[in-house]
């Protein structure tokens, strides 16, 4: 394997990855501090509105 | 590009991707905070998968065949979640008290979210890898949105099995990402 030359492209590829990993954290650390600074019943309140809205977009699809 | 320094590259993407998942050992209490935060949070993270099925679909990405699909899984794990966050309030109220929850909830939890939350979800990982590489960039990153927020809830209510499953299904951890239609193994 040592000497070998790696396939062009796998570089970009892994800092793609890596790319999309640290944008993935973020964006979870975004929604993380938003609701911070909501009260706990806000944030309830906020998590059954999305899952009501999860249940009729899911609807939706299912039904395309 | 030598082989070997790609082959550190991507063990660092690899650890990378664990450190996420797993983070810094965490007392229970920690944890149990971290899920229930998590439980709020995917609601969210499961309506934005569905809009980028959606959006998938309306490109002309994925078949109406497989957005049908995906709405189907996506259908009952949502459905799912509307009893979850439920169970989750009635727990929190407990956890604010004494910062515990008893073992009797825990058990329905774990129950619950093994079959009613994990199951359905693993349907959309499998329909998710059955999306040919050029079309899946999408949804990948929606599906690995709602994964990290399982994995973590699985570890906070203490749901051993469902947090391996999360973390190794697919043959490799983090396996969504796709650069020009190629989904990438770690």
């Amino acid at each position: 394997m040592n000497g070998t030359t790696a396939t062009p492209g796998t570089k970009e590829r892994a800092i793609y990855v890596l790319k999309c990993l640290i944008e993935l954290v973020e964006n979870d650390r975004v929604r993380a501090d938003s609701i911070a600074s909501l009260s706990s019943d806000e944030i309830i309140d906020l998590a059954e509105a999305e899952a009501q809205k999860a249940v009729e977009g899911s609807q939706r699809l299912k039904d395309s | 590009m030598k082989f070997q320094t790609i082959k550190i590259l991507l063990a660092i993407v690899a650890m990378l991707a664990t450190v996420i998942t797993t983070a810094c050992p965490k007392s229970k209490t920690d944890a149990l905070r971290s899920a229930i935060e998590a439980s709020y949070r995917l609601p969210a993270a499961t309506n934005d998968l569905i809009k980028d099925v959606a959006d998938a679909r309306d490109r002309g990405l994925i078949s109406i065949e497989q957005a049908r699909k995906f709405g189907d899984a996506l259908n009952k794990l949502a459905l799912a979640e509307v009893k979850f966050v439920e169970m989750v309030k009635v727990a929190n109220e407990a956890f604010k008290i004494s910062n515990a929850i008893d073992a009797a909830t825990q058990s329905k939890l774990k129950i619950f979210f093994d079959a009613d939350i994990v199951g359905p979800f693993t349907t959309v990982l499998e329909t998710a890898k059955l999306i040919s590489g050029s079309n899946a960039s999408l949804i990948t990153l929606g599906v690995a949105g709602v994964r990290i927020l399982l994995h973590t809830i699985a570890g906070g209510i203490g749901s051993k099995a469902s947090k391996r499953l999360l973390a190794n299904s697919g043959g490799g951890q983090f396996n969504y990402f796709a650069r020009e239609g190629r989904l990438i193994t770690i």
